[in-house]
């Protein structure tokens, strides 16, 4: 799957949740979202539940978030997690 | 971890919650500007002068202050507060009615508007209080969380304590020492509610908004504690008749440090660049700095109310120009509105410097006016333009969001549904 990451540990607020948002309108069944984030992104998985997207988020040991988004339902996100 | 966990926006309240407190906020602050033109305000118990602190810390600081809690509580510590809505417009109707007779009991000191004042306002912040305080009670404690809550006892205090004052204005007979009463009801209000309240959201969107290194964990978990129960053992000791001055200076004084540890921080950000709400952060801390200068050394009830003043609004601007842009982009985007238009086009940043320079123009003539009185004027007229600025920020973003409700194209981010 195509993946389009953003890596948003050093933006400062709103910029990482307004460009995760652009990123969510570019997907497709074929293609998922992950984005590092310092906090968990609470109004983002919100939204992504909101619209039915199939999303995880989880902290890894570095204690970043890993926070997966995708509109295919089918697909077990976790296979993607880099750690 | 979420994973789909059920996690919803029917969490957040409808974003009119909100922006009805913020707008009331806005014109009880355009009235207080209005009431800085009247006399004998440097008599801190004249009717005027207690009519105007309390249009500040009651038409203008719990509105906001409430509109936020309703706004940040599911945010940020995940509380769910029912019939969010309905709840709240009853405790924003309280709130504006009892503001209101309390103000006019100051001028003519009849039963009437003490019991009005009394049912009304004591409706609106026992309820909220209340039910805001044992939904925090259930969810796991963060910092931030934990100092919201001690906020919410201190503001329950004050409350209680501001009541017995209106039952003794209005005749009622008690065996306490007014003055006690009178400044344990302050210190609550200032220290406990206003001060950690600000302290509890500072844990949580300093680092969060500013990408500054955290607080310090400890430090972080004890210091609302320590401020609450050092409020509640002047209390204690108030009831035996006990004055110890120390206790409220050491308040006033860990509050000092939290406020140049929060400048350290900022200072300390990773981008250089200086948006206003860190400016307005700016100067709430530097005032708190000079309130406590000013503090020891007795310079004056009205200079330190002032710095205290500006303490409280600094922080207070500086939500509103984060909440209602990220209230209007946010709301549309999860109702699927494609253009729904960005954060910066609610607020523009160059609006939100202009308001920064009016709020920081008001200070500094306040603090002229020691010397040249007529600069109280000018204070005044800056104060008041400040918050009709707010006003029309806080509308227009109301009006923008009703445009795209109305006019906007609908998008879906699932295209499966």
């Amino acid at each position: 799957m195509k993946k389009i990451f953003l890596d948003a540990r050093k933006m400062e607020h709103p910029e990482p949740l307004e460009r995760a948002i652009e990123a969510l309108k570019k997907l497709d069944e074929n293609s998922y979202f992950y984005m590092l984030h310092r906090k968990e992104p609470i109004p983002l998985l919100a939204l992504a539940s909101e619209h039915n997207l199939n999303f995880i988020s989880k902290k890894g040991e570095d204690n970043s978030w890993h926070i997966l988004i995708t509109p295919n339902l089918e697909v077990k996100l976790e296979q993607f997690i880099i750690n | 971890m979420f994973n789909n966990s059920g996690l919803s926006l029917e969490q957040a309240p409808p974003i009119k919650v909100v922006l009805r407190f913020f707008l009331t906020g806005s014109l009880f602050g355009i009235a207080a500007g209005l009431m800085m033109f009247l006399p004998n305000l440097n008599s801190i118990t004249s009717p005027q002068a207690l009519a105007l602190t309390h249009t500040l810390t009651l038409g203008v600081m719990a509105s906001f202050m409430f509109g936020a809690l309703f706004q940040m509580l599911p945010v940020l510590a995940g509380v769910h507060i029912k019939m969010a809505e309905k709840f709240s417009l009853r405790v924003h109707y309280g709130l504006i009615l009892g503001t209101i007779f309390l103000i006019i009991s100051f001028f003519k000191p009849l039963k009437i508007y003490y019991i009005l004042a009394f049912l009304f306002l004591g409706f609106s912040i026992f309820a909220t209080a209340i039910a805001m305080a044992v939904q925090l009670f259930k969810i796991e404690q963060s910092n931030s969380s934990r100092g919201m809550l001690f906020a919410l006892l201190s503001l329950f205090f004050t409350a209680f304590l501001g009541f017995l004052m209106l039952a003794a204005r209005g005749g009622a007979a008690f065996d306490f020492n007014y003055l006690y009463l009178k400044t344990a009801h302050f210190s609550f209000g200032l220290f406990g509610w206003i001060a950690l309240l600000i302290i509890s959201v500072s844990f949580q969107v300093i680092e969060m908004f500013y990408v500054t290194p955290p607080y310090p964990k400890k430090y972080a978990k004890y210091l609302p504690f320590t401020v609450f129960y050092l409020l509640l053992l002047n209390l204690i000791l108030y009831t035996f008749n006990a004055n110890l001055k120390l206790i409220q200076m050491l308040v006033i004084f860990l509050i000092a440090i939290h406020t140049v540890f929060t400048l350290s921080r900022l200072k300390q950000k990773k981008r250089a660049n200086t948006d206003a709400t860190v400016m307005f952060w700016t100067l709430a801390m530097v005032s708190y700095i000079l309130f406590f200068v000013s503090y020891i050394l007795n310079a004056g009830a009205v200079l330190s109310a002032v710095f205290f003043l500006f303490f409280a609004l600094g922080v207070l601007f500086a939500m509103v120009y984060k909440i209602v842009p990220f209230l209007v982009w946010f709301h549309l985007n999860a109702q699927g509105y494609f253009d729904a238009p960005m954060m910066h086009e609610v607020a523009p940043p160059k609006y939100a410097k202009i308001n920064y320079y009016m709020l920081f123009g008001a200070l500094v003539s306040f603090l002229v006016s020691n010397i040249i009185d007529f600069f109280w004027i000018a204070g005044a007229v800056l104060f008041t333009l400040s918050f009709m600025m707010l006003f029309f920020i806080i509308y227009s973003g109301w009006h923008k969001y009703l445009y795209v409700l109305k006019n906007g194209k609908k998008f879906d981010l699932n295209f499966r549904g």
